[in-house]
């Protein structure tokens, strides 16, 4: 293969969700013909059903396209990232493994706060940042107070940014040219030892877990003895190759190239992302890697149908293959079963995990309320981080508890301001700061409680400003906060699924609504059932389900006996669905319409 | 006026088994909004068809069952067996009196709509063998009833027990239903205290359910009609037992009350298990420890009787052991003497109270249930109002 490092340009598009990147992906694919405009469906990187539908990419996508200027041919490779803040952390990946970055910016909507935090991951990894001003075939995209938002925002100039459609395929081209004229083409040695940075993985039935590559130095191809540096195992390359957006195979993969590599390596979890594959013969220093995020939401997942724990098993494990951030661990409850306890990325990354079990396995699940890592100081002098209720010690033996907090930036058009501050007031918030960052838009600052934005943040946000605010937030430390963990009974039993840690001046609110919702949803038996919620011993909220007072049949049958039978199995089986603890049964549907409550 | 029945053949019924024949005439005037029975309007072409193939029926059965059994109860029911030619139910009756063995003592029952009768059939009721008048009132309110889709009065009622009295005849059981919408608790009062002063003897009170393909559940379903809350229906149904025990009615079971000496046979023999030959469109059975019905399909019915000489069976079942048990439980606690902890243990071999020895402490302490000096299970007051859901705890 005859090709120079100066031919290659490594990108990704970052920009705030919805703003159009995979839109314009779709576009620069087509105009150099990687794909054919009939073959074309929407968003031809996103590959999961659940990415299309929800018009959303979770996961990475690279892809090769070759673009000719001046008689020049170019390699440009893209890496797709995705846009929601919950996948923070796959945008810092694909952002090592380039060289640029385009950052597209919505002409009706300006710099919104993933805008900006996107380009800080960007501006972090040295890369060239290119604004592209995008849905310019909307009657009320404002160009003009957009590149000046990016100029007073950000701080990079915007005069030259491509104004775009990537709808309409407008001006397309101008983004290619500044691609090839102003990201810089990669460094490195063809000929030194191999050094590849691995930035995401995936599960293949055939080829097992496969690496997505970008290669610093060296060269790499079938038969290369590889290692991974960090985890120190070895592996025989069986192929190479790159993505057009399907895979294709190559001979070699060399310093610039951004492909993959597979060697019959037999899970995801022997590749560690973010390692640096080099080879057994020559080793080389390891890349510098990035940060590792760790889960921030933690909630358990159980089969509604008892039975079906080996099937929810063989599925997270399935899930697990293609996505590494997922972390579990078995978890026993009482009422729910056995099931486990899974770490996310955040709220979205747990609903699409659970639609992805849904979906794609056929089986239904109930999800507990999402928990965050709560650092536990006990009077014993040691720490213990609790992401599971049922793991709380005693109230007596805690000496003090911290939550972690979050940075958050909220943007919005400033007659919402009010209502912003009344919500992050009313979650705990500490405000930091505000800035007008343009006439038609005010930049908030807030440490808040990660456990309250968990919680509810996002809904009210949206909705106490009519989708106009935009939020983005990164992790920032624990602080010392006056958690206790709150108890349901039911008939004087605990159900363990439905504890929740809580800050002491919500648990009376959240334990009120919460025993109102279960009054609402406890099917009545044949004895009264009292709802308590309770911090230690203390009961902080009471509701009674009234006993039974009829179900009988008392029609005429006749001689039908089997009309009655009928009805009979159809209560049994009904019964057999139910949760059982203690001398109360719950249907599952129950139990569900509580834990989906938070989201209410 | 006395009567001298006519038709009964004297055949001998020592030593054999007994045996209850229910008989379906599935023919209505009209269908009422909440039936959801097999039952159609017809016309008299229909009727002579269906009759031809019901006699054809009582003879392959008596080829069975004569020689082992006596028929000690005949119900006709429906659909309303009144609205046929009396001659129709004298030739039925007269056929299974030729191809059955039938006690003399049988309690031989017909159902009755109020406008569907005059004195003639009746008359000719009674010479055929029925002792037994089972009618069809539902209501004393004319708003009920004609919301119901009832075609008579409750002078046509009352006209109607006239007659049957005159002819001496006292054993008559009037139907009634509580829950229906629009009906208010005086309503029911007003129906309990006017059935108490015609002195009738026993009464079924069958609270309403709506049931798929009925015009009632059409009405509910789009929100035209409501129907009365839970703690109404429960309120009507004690006033109505309140109100009967206090004339000294016994609820036998728990939709049916009566005088003494008035307890339907018929109904019992469902309730304690015994064995019932239904014959006609839609008719159950229970024979030997198998249940087994008739198809729902008029013309498959008289087709296969006429055409093919052959049981329009549909279904048949014999039961298992763990059903035999669900049956027992579920229909033995519907009735007053409740459920027999001996008789279990000598058919299963089972000790109930062991087995389910939490759920029964349960239902017991919470007084749903009382377990009697007999060692029967009987439901409490309070225990019939949730006899599902006791029946649900007790078997499996």
């Amino acid at each position: 293969m005859d090709k120079s490092l100066e031919n290659i340009r490594n990108f990704s598009i970052i920009a705030h969700i919805d703003h159009g990147k995979s839109t314009l992906a779709d576009r620069l694919m087509e105009f150099t013909g990687t794909v054919a405009k009939r073959d074309s469906k929407e968003q031809l990187l996103d590959s999961m059903d659940i990415e299309r539908e929800r018009g959303i990419t979770i996961k990475l996508a690279p892809v090769t396209m070759k673009y000719e200027k001046d008689g020049k041919e170019y390699i440009l490779n893209l890496i797709d990232t995705p846009g929601h803040v919950d996948f923070t952390y796959e945008v810092s990946r694909s952002l090592a493994a380039c060289e640029g970055a385009l950052l597209i910016v919505d002409a009706t909507q300006g710099v919104q706060a993933q805008t900006l935090a996107n380009f800080y991951l960007a501006f972090e990894n040295d890369l060239e940042i290119l604004p592209v001003i995008n849905k310019m075939d909307l009657p009320s995209a404002r160009p003009d107070e957009a590149k000046l938002e990016i100029e007073n925002v950000i701080g990079i100039p915007a005069d030259d940014a491509p104004c775009i459609s990537a709808k309409t395929g407008l001006n397309i081209k101008d983004v290619l040219d500044q691609i090839v004229d102003k990201v810089p083409a990669p460094k490195g040695d063809c000929n030194a030892p191999l050094q590849a940075l691995i930035f995401d993985s995936y599960y293949d039935n055939y080829k097992g877990a496969v690496c997505l590559v970008r290669i610093k130095n060296g060269k790499v191809k079938t038969g290369t003895k590889i290692k991974m540096i960090q985890t120190g195992k070895e592996f025989d390359v069986v192929e190479v190759g790159v993505f057009k957006p399907k895979i294709e195979r190559t001979e070699e993969l060399s310093a610039g190239d951004v492909g993959y590599i597979a060697a019959s390596i037999k899970t995801v979890s022997d590749i560690s992302v973010g390692d640096t594959i080099t080879e057994t013969e020559r080793m080389a220093q390891p890349l510098p890697g990035y940060r590792q995020i760790q889960p921030v939401v933690y909630s358990g997942i159980f089969p509604i149908d008892g039975e079906k724990y080996n099937t929810l098993k063989d599925c997270i494990e399935k899930i697990k293959l293609s996505d590494a951030s997922l972390v579990y661990t078995p978890e026993t409850s009482n009422a729910l079963g056995y099931g486990f306890r899974c770490g996310f990325l955040g709220l979205l990354h747990l609903e699409i995990i659970s639609e992805r079990l849904e979906r794609e396995f056929n089986l239904d699940v109930i999800t507990t309320m999402p928990s965050v890592t709560y650092k536990v100081y006990k009077n014993d002098g040691t720490m213990s981080e609790i992401s599971n209720p049922s793991e709380m010690p005693d109230a007596e033996n805690i000496d003090y508890i911290e939550e972690p907090f979050i940075k958050a930036n909220i943007y919005s058009p400033p007659e919402y301001v009010g209502a912003i501050m009344d919500l992050c007031i009313n979650k705990r918030g500490i405000y930091k700061d505000m800035q007008y960052i343009a006439d038609s838009r005010v930049k908030l600052d807030f440490d808040l409680p990660l456990c309250e934005v968990v919680y509810d943040f996002f809904d009210k946000l949206k909705s106490s400003t009519h989708g106009y605010a935009s939020f983005d937030y990164e992790i920032s430390d624990y602080k010392e906060s006056d958690m206790v963990k709150v108890d349901m009974l039911l008939n004087s039993e605990s159900c363990d699924a439905l504890s929740f840690i809580v800050h002491r001046t919500k648990a009376y609110d959240r334990a009120r609504a919460l025993a109102e919702k279960l009054k609402e949803v406890v099917p009545r038996q044949l004895f009264e059932i009292p709802i308590q919620a309770v911090i230690g011993r203390k009961v902080i909220a009471r509701e009674t389900v009234k006993a039974l007072r009829k179900d009988v049949t008392a029609k005429c049958y006749g001689g039908d006996v089997t009309r009655k039978r009928k009805l009979l199995e159809k209560q049994k089986e009904g019964k057999k669905k139910m949760k059982r603890f203690g001398s109360v049964e719950l249907p599952s549907e129950a139990f569900l319409s509580i834990l989906k409550m938070d989201n209410d | 006026m006395s009567i001298n029945k006519v038709g009964l053949s004297i055949t001998e019924t020592s030593g054999k088994k007994s045996l209850s024949i229910y008989i379906h005439i599935p023919f209505c005037g009209s269908k009422c909004a909440y039936c959801s029975f097999v039952s159609v309007v017809g016309s008299p072409e229909d009727k002579k068809r269906y009759f031809a193939a019901l006699l054809t029926e009582i003879s392959i059965q008596s080829k069975k069952y004569r020689e082992f059994y006596s028929v000690s109860s005949i119900y006709i029911g429906g659909g309303t067996p009144s609205c046929m030619d009396y001659y129709l139910i004298r030739d039925l009756l007269s056929n299974i009196y030729k191809n059955f063995a039938v006690k003399n003592s049988a309690e031989i029952t017909i159902e009755l709509n109020p406008n569907t009768v005059d004195k003639t059939k009746i008359r000719e009721y009674i010479l055929s063998g029925v002792n037994r008048f089972s009618i069809g009132l539902q209501s004393t309110s004319s708003k009920i009833l004609k919301a119901m889709g009832r075609t008579h009065t409750v002078e046509d009622y009352e006209e109607l027990v006239g007659i049957i009295k005159d002819y001496g005849i006292k054993n008559i059981s009037t139907d009634i239903i509580i829950g229906y919408p629009g009906q208010k608790l005086v309503d029911v009062k007003d129906t309990i205290d006017y059935l108490i002063s015609l002195e009738i003897p026993h009464i079924s009170v069958y609270m309403l359910s709506v049931e798929e393909g009925t015009r009632l559940k059409k009405l509910v379903d789009n929100g035209s009609v409501g129907l009365p809350d839970e703690d109404l229906v429960i309120q009507m149904y004690n006033e109505v037992y309140d109100r009967l025990s206090d004339e000294g009615y016994t609820r036998y079971e728990f939709s049916n009350f009566s005088l003494p000496t008035f307890e339907s046979f018929h109904n019992r023999v469902y309730w304690n298990r015994k064995d019932y030959l239904g014959m006609g469109l839609a008719a159950h059975s229970y024979i030997d420890g198998t249940r087994f019905a008739n198809t729902e399909n008029i013309i498959e019915y008289a087709r296969e009787l006429e055409t093919n000489k052959t049981l329009p069976v549909s279904m048949s079942k014999t039961l298992s052991d763990d059903e035999k048990k669900e049956e027992m439980i579920m229909l033995s606690l519907r009735t007053k003497d409740g459920f027999d902890i001996n008789e279990y243990k000598r058919l299963f071999n089972e000790n109930f109270l062991a087995k389910k020895k939490e759920k029964l402490t349960m239902l017991i302490t919470e007084g749903y249930m009382l377990l009697t000096p007999e060692n029967r299970l009987v439901c409490t007051d309070k225990g019939f109002l949730v006899l599902n859901r006791i029946v649900l705890d007790l078997i499996d």
